[in-house]
């Protein structure tokens, strides 16, 4: 048994504080087949719609011998927060404080029209460990999601860990909070100017370098295991480029070639890195398989080909050349002897690349009149989307559960880094969340991998 | 060198000087010797001549003073007993009128405190009257609740008695109505409120859906939900063949439930119990 959509039109004078919204929808419906199988109503829903998770983090109660400290649930909240799918429920909205699960009266939270929410107890102190003891509750259906004893010595870390959990929880990506970056600072003028190889938590906190140098450094790139960062120098006068292990601080020079070694990027098993070389005459792309030292020329080209990205299958490359004028996306397999095919063809400028995790889509550094932006193309329907403000952005960088980008901007004369949003339809609706550094001119932000 | 006569004439103008001199101090006081101005004064008389008849003058001015001093210290004794009455007058008043006002705070005391009194009667009578009013509504109250059971009861048996009627009217009619073509139309106009309660649930549960963002296009996700009369859930169930991840089929089960109650009000002859949501997203 069918019903005709077009008798439903009628219905809208009966609903009165939703008459015209039931009108647009109602007309928009393609096909709203109530149909009988077996005497079964089906009723399609055709659509819904995308937004934050509106959720409630109520401060855990503190049940440690340390003073009082608000670090945990603060972090979680700011964490959440700044991955842009979530609505933290206001510090001033939590008219009830509950700690357990027990005392959580779903209408309460219903009523404030959150979906969820995170309760818990501290306990421990900072000798022996901080004991958490928290829970997710679905206020909707009444379910608990999550209940978790964690032990932590450090409770920003603890915090991290605990957003992962209901990041992924809640969205089925796996967090990013617990992550790492790679930048590079520079402080001072002129003779006196020091630069810095730094590594931090991904948002901004607990910064410490791995070398220091009075020469420039550039270009840190991640081994996809998280052990070591390779980078530019030029602490021997000519460019080289070095790996270092990031535990040990332990370093080694992979090429010092004539000319430019630059942009290294490790492949997706780590064994090999693409990186830049001049040593021709002209810039071009080349492979390195790390153990033995051997290259493969890529790239042949008069042009300037530079920063390499790998794709996630490891088998083509991604790069910046201006082999048709201006710079722009190519792509070029590792594997056979294809000529490189260009990606980008929207914007008078597309340089640096940066590719999802997933493979499907790429940000880049868009440029159009000397107003240079952050970019995302999305490889399948080729939609390209704008996702920072400009005017002088650059290096994004995917944080490796897609959800983020993290890239470098001018703010006066000095360089800051920011982290935007980018999953869902929620991209670049937001603003970008600015991370909080100590001062110094900071650029080249690389985003590490997932922890194990 | 000067004659007997002039030293004489001297000697005269001299006393007449000093005396002079003692009248200033005594007619101007103290202040007039002071050291800086003393040495004048004899300058000024040695330039004139005085006439006995001035000195006469001078001294019977002088008894006139010292008598006008005498007179004035009278009157100041007057003018002081004068004041020392009047004060004694004032404070005899001040007194008689703080006796006045006390006896007057007094007077008010006690008038407020016989308006407590009536007051409190009032009230008193009041709460009586209030007691009495609430005791009589009571007492209509359940009268008019016997009244509306009475009624209630009549119309009961007026309803039954009309369905009754009805019913035979609408067997009578039923069997009138043989023809198929209206049959058709009373079908149709059911099918109507049915759409309408069909359109109101699927419009609230399309806006309870807040769709995660791993949803994928193509997606067809069907749940079966169970309500109870007044549209509570009681159940909602993603069924097989949901190729989604946890976090969608959750989002499905949560937008039944953040609809809740489904619209009754209205629809109760068209009331269903189950239902199938299909959940599509295309991308």
């Amino acid at each position: 048994m069918y019903f005709d959509v077009h008798l439903f039109l009628n219905f809208n004078m009966m609903v009165d504080s939703m008459k015209r919204l039931a009108c647009i929808f109602l007309l928009a419906i393609a096909s709203l087949a109530a149909q009988a199988q077996s005497d079964d109503v089906v009723i399609v829903i055709p659509e819904g719609w995308e937004g934050a998770v509106p959720i409630a983090v109520v401060p855990f109660a503190w049940q440690s011998s340390d003073p009082a400290d608000t670090t945990l649930t603060d972090v979680i909240g700011s964490d959440l927060r700044r991955s842009g799918q979530f609505q933290i429920l206001p510090e001033e909205d939590l008219i009830e404080r509950p700690h357990r699960i027990s005392d959580v009266q779903f209408g309460t939270w219903r009523r404030l029209e959150v979906d969820y929410i995170v309760v818990g107890e501290i306990g421990g102190d900072s000798e022996v460990g901080y004991a958490v003891e928290w829970w997710l509750v679905n206020v909707v259906t009444g379910q608990t999601l999550l209940a978790q004893r964690n032990r932590t010595g450090d409770l920003r870390k603890g915090a991290h860990e605990i957003a992962d959990r209901i990041f992924e929880e809640l969205l089925n990506v796996p967090g990013v909070f617990s992550t790492r970056i790679a930048y590079v600072t520079a402080e001072g003028a002129g003779d006196d100017r020091n630069y810095a190889l730094m590594v931090a938590d991904a948002d901004g906190h607990n910064a410490q370098s791995m070398v220091r140098s009075r020469q420039p450094l550039l270009s840190p790139s991640w081994s996809p295991d998280g052990e070591r960062v390779a980078y530019v120098s030029f602490e021997q006068g000519n460019s080289s480029i070095i790996i270092q292990e990031v535990a040990t601080g332990s370093r080694r020079a992979i090429a010092s070639f004539k000319g430019i070694n630059g942009a290294p990027s490790f492949s997706p098993d780590g064994s090999r890195l693409a990186l830049t070389l001049s040593r021709t005459g002209n810039p071009e792309i080349y492979v390195m398989d790390i153990s033995s030292g051997r290259l493969k020329q890529l790239t042949n080209h008069w042009a300037i080909d530079t920063e390499p990205a790998w794709d996630v299958d490891g088998r083509s490359i991604y790069f910046t050349s201006d082999r048709g004028g201006k710079p722009q996306i190519y792509r070029i397999s590792t594997i056979g002897d294809d000529k490189p095919q260009r990606v980008t063809r929207r914007g008078e400028y597309n340089a640096r690349v940066s590719v999802s995790p997933d493979g499907k889509r790429l940000a880049m550094v868009h440029g159009n009149n000397n107003d240079y932006r952050i970019a995302v193309l999305d490889l399948e329907t080729d939609l390209v989307s704008v996702v920072s403000k400009g005017p002088l952005d650059e290096s994004p960088s995917f944080a490796p559960n897609g959800s983020m980008l993290l890239y470098a901007s001018r703010k006066g004369t000095q360089g800051v880094l920011s982290a935007v949003p980018v999953l869902g339809v929620t991209a670049g609706s937001q603003a970008a969340h600015q991370l909080v550094f100590a001062q110094g001119d900071i650029r080249e932000p690389a985003w590490g991998p997932y922890r194990r | 060198m000067r004659s007997i006569g002039t030293q004489r004439l001297l000697a005269a103008v001299q006393a007449v000087a000093i005396h002079v001199v003692f009248g200033v101090v005594v007619f101007f006081g103290l202040d007039f010797a002071t050291p800086a101005v003393q040495p004048k004064i004899p300058l000024r008389i040695q330039a004139s001549v005085v006439a006995p008849a001035q000195v006469e003058e001078m001294r019977e001015r002088e008894t006139e003073k010292l008598r006008e001093e005498a007179a004035e210290r009278r009157r100041e004794e007057q003018r002081q007993a004068e004041q020392k009455r009047e004060a004694e007058e004032k404070k005899r008043q001040e007194q008689a009128a703080e006796a006045r006002r006390r006896d007057e705070a007094a007077a008010a005391l006690k008038e407020k405190q016989d308006m407590a009194a009536r007051e409190r009667q009032l009230a008193d009578e009041r709460q009586r009257q209030i007691e009495q009013l609430r005791a009589e509504r009571e007492q209509l109250e359940q009268q008019r609740k016997e009244q509306e059971k009475e009624i209630e009861r009549i119309a009961e048996q007026r309803r039954k008695d009309e369905a009754e009627k009805a019913r035979r009217l609408e067997e009578e009619r039923q069997k009138q109505l043989m023809d198929l073509e209206n049959q058709q139309m009373a079908s149709a106009e059911r099918v109507s409120l049915e759409q309408e309660y069909f359109a109101a649930i699927q419009l609230v549960v399309m806006q309870s859906w807040r769709r995660p963002p791993t949803a994928q296009p193509g997606l067809k996700c069907r749940v079966r939900v169970d309500q109870t009369p007044g549209g509570n859930v009681a159940s909602a169930q993603v069924m097989t063949g949901c190729a989604a991840d946890e976090v969608v089929k959750r989002s499905i089960v949560e937008a039944i439930y953040r609809a809740e109650p489904l619209p009754y009000k209205g629809y109760e002859d068209v009331f269903r119990r189950t239902f199938i949501f299909e959940f599509q997203y295309d991308g």
